[in-house]
């Protein structure tokens, strides 16, 4: 079910600035597209209009080709999973479940067959008399997907579902998402400013910013081919070293590109004075002082902080934009002027 | 001796001191025994709340003579009166119909108007001011106020009968309608207070919950019926306990609008205690009345713990 957002615009009563404007985004039927951004960047908000929570100031929204932009949130065909889970507090798991299934007036035994197979699906059948205070939050995040499945929904929204939770279980949790898109075969849209769960779950990614859509592509793609120095810096942990150089345009590449030994095909030096060391189990992030701004290195080699080196980039490893910001291909030569960080 | 010493020396006499003061060893004693600490308070509930009921329950069983001073033990001749007495069960019946009525009628009118003015709109905002004026006021200004709007000859309320083609209504003189009249005030008084009560209730539902059942379909009156009502049922569950209390102790409108009515239409357990006591000089069957009272607000009260609480969803 691909769900289309023409022209979308949004400004919230009582303000008068949009947060987003002629906001388009194609989602592809089948997709595990990821909403990923900084917060405040309009992803939660694109996902509750589809979702039909938040009127559309202007524009259209069509899932399967037809227009829902005012259809009621419960007719879309869509189920929602929640940041803070959302389900019933005075409900049982089964209670919860069931509130739903009841309202789409299906036979009683009907009811009970596809609840007790969500149950089964996601763990709970041994819990399915228990109210939410009794539950754990990773449990809890079960019956709001138990909920969502119940419904056999045409797409999955889910907004920041797994940010309440501990990093152990989110990584569970991140698997059991990936296991559940492939089993279901359903668009899922989900909501995150966290790249990993972004580059781990997504089959699509959609990068925003301040309303507007910066990249859209696979995690690969957004990864390894930024169209901007947003997206540069904001995929990666951390993102790309961005050097501005005196024809305004930029040069990039990201922290494990740099070495200290010039490569065959190298293209880049710049020399610097190591400021810090932090071990990170595998290897070593350092910040460099490069007389114009700080970079970042991460490598195996350990370096001793207050020694000056200088470091080397290879060709391929190196992304330039223009004077826009955005990528370019044509090979840039000049004096690097200053770091440069988007948010700057 | 280093500074170091001095000062240790210091601290030692200080310490020293302070141990042999009387304060320090009778706080040492308190904090040994922690019933010394919470001492005030039981002195004061048991003078102020134990020992009153106490009183009452012994004077109860007496002819008690407060400007003699002398009680004379009567055994249960105080009880066996007022379950004899049609004036009593009369008082009763209204009692229990007026806890009924305010009871259902005001947490319905509470829920009703707070849903409707649960919007954080300037008009709804004003309304609410407007509405929980009648509880800051005294019950003696509302009595007044109301007394003339239920005027019989000339009151606004029977203007208004009159312009909707009702019949005029004595209203509080008449016994058929003097109990409705005491209930309308009596629920014209409370009702800001509950509204506001209700209204910070949904306000503690969280908004998410109602997304969810937007997704889920639910339309909105099965929405309020599944969603809101069970949610709100603390606060419902604290309207009930306190107006049940309230109500079964409702004296100042009886006292201030209708007298207990005639042939004691109106009259209800507090007012017919106080008409005992202090009116017919019957202090004994005032405290025997009194003790009922005591004894019907704990078993309501109990009940509704018992049954109402279990229906209560906390959070």
């Amino acid at each position: 079910m691909a769900i289309i957002l023409e022209g979308v615009k949004k400004i919230y009563p009582g303000t008068t600035e949009p947060v987003m404007e002629d906001f388009n985004l194609t989602i592809k039927d089948g997709s595990f597209t990821v909403l990923l951004g900084p917060s405040g960047c309009g992803k939660t908000t694109a996902l509750r209009m589809i979702a039909g929570l938040e009127e559309v100031t202007a524009g259209k929204i069509y899932i399967d080709g037809a227009d829902v932009t005012t259809v009621d949130p419960g007719a879309r065909n869509i189920a929602m999973v929640f940041q803070n889970y959302a389900i019933y507090p005075h409900m049982t798991v089964r209670g919860n479940i069931e509130f739903g299934l009841k309202n789409y007036k299906i036979t009683k035994a009907k009811i009970q067959e596809r609840v007790n197979g969500v149950l089964a699906q996601t763990g709970l059948t041994d819990l399915a008399g228990r109210m939410p205070a009794q539950l754990s939050g990773g449990q809890r995040q079960r019956v709001a997907l138990a909920r969502a499945m119940s419904k056999s929904p045409m797409a999955f929204l889910m907004d920041e579902p797994l940010s309440n939770l501990d990093a152990k279980l989110r990584s569970q949790m991140r698997s059991e998402l990936i296991q559940l898109f492939d089993a279901l075969g359903v668009t899922f849209i989900y909501v995150t400013h966290d790249q990993t769960e972004a580059l781990t779950m997504a089959t699509d990614i959609v990068v925003m910013y301040e309303g507007r859509i910066m990249q859209q592509g696979t995690p690969q793609e957004v990864y390894e081919n930024p169209a901007n120095i947003f997206v540069a810096q904001f995929i990666g942990d951390p993102g790309m070293n961005v050097l501005k150089l005196k024809n305004e345009a930029f040069v990039g590449f990201k922290p494990r590109a740099l070495r200290l030994v010039r490569p065959a095909n190298g293209d880049f030096e710049i020399a610097g004075q190591i400021l810090t060391r932090e071990f990170l189990g595998h290897e070593y992030m350092y910040t460099i002082d490069v007389g114009c701004g700080r970079i970042v290195l991460r490598t195996g080699q350990m370096i001793d902080a207050g020694t000056t080196h200088t470091f080397y980039a290879d060709a391929a490893d190196l992304c330039y934009f223009d004077k826009n910001q955005n990528r370019t291909f044509e090979p840039q030569q000049a004096k690097v002027v200053q770091v440069f960080h988007v948010d700057e | 001796m280093s500074m170091n010493d001095t000062t240790a020396t210091l601290s030692r006499e200080r310490l020293e001191l302070k141990e042999r003061s009387w304060f320090y060893k009778a706080l040492n004693t308190a904090l040994k025994c922690p019933y010394v600490l919470i001492a005030p308070a039981i002195i004061v509930a048991l003078w102020m709340v134990i020992y009153p009921i106490f009183f009452g329950l012994y004077a109860s069983f007496t002819k008690w003579d407060m400007f003699t001073k002398s009680f004379t033990w009567v055994g249960l001749a105080n009880y066996k009166f007022l379950l004899v007495s049609e004036d009593f069960w009369k008082t009763m019946g209204n009692t229990l119909l007026y806890m009924v009525v305010f009871v259902l009628a005001g947490i319905s009118l509470n829920v009703l108007l707070g849903v409707f003015l649960n919007k954080n709109k300037p008009a709804h905002n004003l309304i609410q001011t407007i509405m929980f004026t009648p509880h800051i006021i005294s019950f003696v200004s509302v009595a007044l106020i109301w007394l003339w709007l239920m005027q019989p000859a000339n009151g606004i309320l029977n203007y208004v009968l009159n312009i909707l083609g009702l019949k005029s209504s004595y209203w509080y003189r008449s016994a058929d309608s003097s109990l409705l009249s005491i209930l309308i005030v009596a629920l014209w008084k409370g009702m800001g207070y509950g509204v506001l009560v209700v209204i910070s209730g949904l306000r503690s539902i969280p908004q998410y919950v109602y997304e969810a059942a937007r997704l889920d379909k639910s339309s909105k009156p099965n929405t309020f019926f599944k969603i809101t009502l069970p949610l709100l049922s603390p606060t419902l569950f604290f309207l009930i306990v306190t107006s049940v209390v309230s109500s079964f102790c409702t004296y100042d409108v009886v006292a201030l609008m209708t007298k207990g009515g005639t042939d004691n239409s109106s009259n209800l357990l507090a007012y017919y205690i106080y008409q005992q006591g202090f009116l017919f000089g019957h202090f004994g069957r005032a405290m025997a009345a009194s003790m009922i009272l005591l004894v019907m607000t704990s078993v309501i009260s109990f009940l509704n713990f018992k049954f109402a609480g279990k229906e209560v969803h906390y959070q």
